[in-house]
């Protein structure tokens, strides 16, 4: 019963895309060209040698008898201050420095990193042997994560992803749901043999595999269009970092995938049953706009508000799915933490999302007392 | 069998639409159908009259199970339907028509999945409804190349197919012109053959005059007449029901006055 409803929500849905298609070739037809011309004057320039001054080295005070620091000059080292190591990691972290070099409580050397980027760069100059060639004790590098809080885009990036999915969601419940009741359509469907609950159900697996197909088709079309760039516009070195970001975050979230994905599968089937029961339930249909306008757009600007560091300890935000992604996707890919577990906020947003269903089928049945005209 | 028995539906008024001098506030409540009985036999067709507003298809939404009554039973078959209970009776709405982008079959067979049929019971109860509704020389066509007639037999035939143990039709050809309107009449009549139970909500008299064996003529939410379709003229003194329901009219709106 419920796939025949589905059949029937996306063969619609099918036609619909059908009938616009020749203008979103002729869209794309026009737009190709700007956007690859646009692309190309955008593309940052060639990376040239740039004439480094040099790093700066702090060095804890107690090691500084244990080091001989001869001929640094040579290495692009530019200078080296000696600090306790309260005061080199707060430099750190302010981004007055480069590098640390610190003890441990077992006594082992270690490198704290402040810009993680430039770890390669110092390992390839060789200035690890050369700091430790006082010593006996092995050099340990770690990066100290100076400053990231606040400056990744990522968080904000998958954010805006997903609230660009949510404004989509209640494009397509209001195509599915509004209209079918405006032309009379779900009346009749709630007089034939359908549940109320199957109602519910198809209308949000109908909208999640439309959000979910046209999410997945963008994609493709994104990286066909990326890899087209990077073919005829020289521009590799945007896809690879681009597949230098993906490898970098997904390598985070390995402890809890699953129970990650499913969360944010959940958390968005949840705001999707929100908006087809505010299609549903609302009569005024300037009221329906109004409304999902105000939960829609405030959505894009959450994380200036919400600090980020406020889902360390989320529990508070498992009360809300919407929040809920937000808090998995910012602690995920800002920390990669493995030791977050995304299971509570998984059960939270599946029983969250049973929930909505519930009252969903509720709101089907509210359906019978919209007056006949 | 259809019975509506004590049927009433009431909402609450808004303080400042209370009227005391209004027939239908009582108190808090705004009465949109009171104390309605209704009975319709199988092979009986029983028409609704009334003027807008009158309830007329309140009594077919409640009956349908759109719309939950206040008070008052239906049963169905001889047994009584719960709350929210699906009734199994077969609704045809004012406002709707078929799904566009679907053919004339495919509309019914959507609504014999919905009701259960699978693989080969669903082409057979799909070729059967059809057949059942003369639309089976129009069955592959798309709704957009059907006359209104036309759609209105699919339609029916969607509702067959579900086997309803009653048919309730708001105003099936409203807006239909008069070849279009007999056609139909035509296929109400060999519907009422097949023993099923059908209520008709029309503004048509000449409609009913054809097609009801009984009419319940309602005004401002209270049955004002209930009985053979015969009757109802003789007692009007008058030679149509068109005419008729006129005349009722008249003395209801002199009594208003007086």
């Amino acid at each position: 019963m419920i796939i025949a409803q589905i059949e029937r929500d996306l063969l619609k849905i099918w036609i619909s895309i059908k009938k616009a298609l020749p203008l979103f070739l002729i869209v794309l037809v026009v737009m190709s060209p700007l956007l690859f011309l646009l692309d190309k004057n955008t593309l940052a320039p060639a990376p040239t040698p740039i004439d480094e001054p040099g790093i700066e080295i702090g060095i804890e005070q107690n090691l500084r008898s244990d080091l001989s620091l001869w001929n640094y000059e040579t290495t692009g080292i530019k200078a080296i201050w000696f600090d306790s190591k309260d005061d080199l990691l707060e430099a750190l972290t302010n981004q007055e420095m480069d590098y640390a070099l610190t003890s441990t409580e077992i006594g082992e050397l270690q490198l704290l990193v402040g810009k993680s980027k430039r770890v390669k760069d110092f390992l390839a100059d060789e200035i690890v042997t050369f700091l430790a060639s006082g010593t006996n004790t092995p050099v340990v590098v770690a990066s100290h994560e100076t400053g990231a809080k606040g400056h990744s885009n990522s968080p904000k990036i998958a954010w805006a992803a997903v609230v660009a999915l949510i404004v989509f969601i209640s494009i397509v419940s209001s195509f599915l749901v509004w209209e079918e009741r405006a032309m009379g359509y779900l009346e009749e469907l709630i007089a034939s043999p359908a549940s109320h609950l199957s109602i519910m159900i198809s209308k949000l697996l109908a909208v999640l595999i439309t959000v979910g197909g046209a999410f997945v088709a963008l994609f493709v079309i994104v990286l066909l269009f990326t890899a087209g760039i990077a073919l005829f516009g020289d521009a590799s070195d945007v896809v690879a970092q681009g597949a230098g970001e993906s490898t970098r975050s997904g390598s985070g979230l390995t402890v809890s995938t699953a129970a990650y994905i499913l969360s944010v599968i959940a958390g968005i089937s949840s705001v999707a049953a929100i908006l087809v029961i505010i299609q549903l339930t609302i009569r005024d249909r300037m009221i329906i706009s109004l409304v999902t306008l105000t939960f829609n757009v405030p959505l894009f600007f959450l994380p200036l508000i919400v600090p980020v560091e406020a889902f360390a300890d989320a529990s508070w935000a498992w009360m809300l799915p919407v929040v809920n992604i937000y808090g998995d996707l910012s602690y995920a890919m800002l920390q990669g933490d493995a030791s977050y577990s995304f299971f509570p906020g998984m059960i939270v947003n599946l029983i969250t999302l049973c929930a909505v269903i519930a009252i969903g089928a509720i709101s089907v049945g509210r359906i019978k007392d919209w007056p006949s005209r | 069998m259809l019975e509506l028995k004590g049927i009433t539906k009431s909402y609450p008024l808004p303080r400042k639409l209370r009227d005391p001098g209004n027939p239908r506030h009582h108190g808090k409540r705004f009465y949109a159908v009171e104390n309605v009985n209704l009975k319709v036999q199988p092979g009986e067709v029983h028409g609704i009259v009334g003027g807008n507003g009158s309830g007329k298809s309140t009594i077919l939404r409640i009956a349908a199970g759109l719309s939950s009554q206040s008070s008052g039973v239906i049963y169905v078959d001889g047994k009584p339907k719960r709350q929210r209970q699906k009734t199994g009776v077969g609704y045809l709405p004012s406002k709707g028509s078929l799904y566009p982008f679907m053919s004339a079959s495919d509309n019914v067979r959507f609504f014999g999945k919905l009701a259960g049929f699978r693989g080969d019971d669903l082409v057979r109860e799909t070729d059967l409804a059809m057949l059942a509704m003369g639309c089976d020389r129009f069955k592959d066509v798309m709704p957009e190349e059907l006359s209104f007639g036309q759609s209105q037999r699919v339609r029916l035939a969607r509702l067959l197919i579900t086997k309803p143990k009653a048919l309730l039709l708001d105003e099936p050809s409203s807006g239909v012109d008069v070849l279009g309107t007999l056609q139909f009449q035509e296929t109400l009549l060999h519907l009422a053959q097949s023993k099923v139970p059908i209520i008709l909500v029309s503004h048509n008299a000449t409609e009913v005059e054809a097609l009801c064996d009984n009419l319940t003529f309602l005004n401002e939410g209270k049955v004002f007449y209930q009985g053979l379709v015969t009757d109802f003229v003789r007692a009007n003194n008058s030679s149509t029901v068109g005419q008729a329901i006129l005349n009722a009219s008249r003395e209801l709106d002199d009594n208003r006055a007086n």
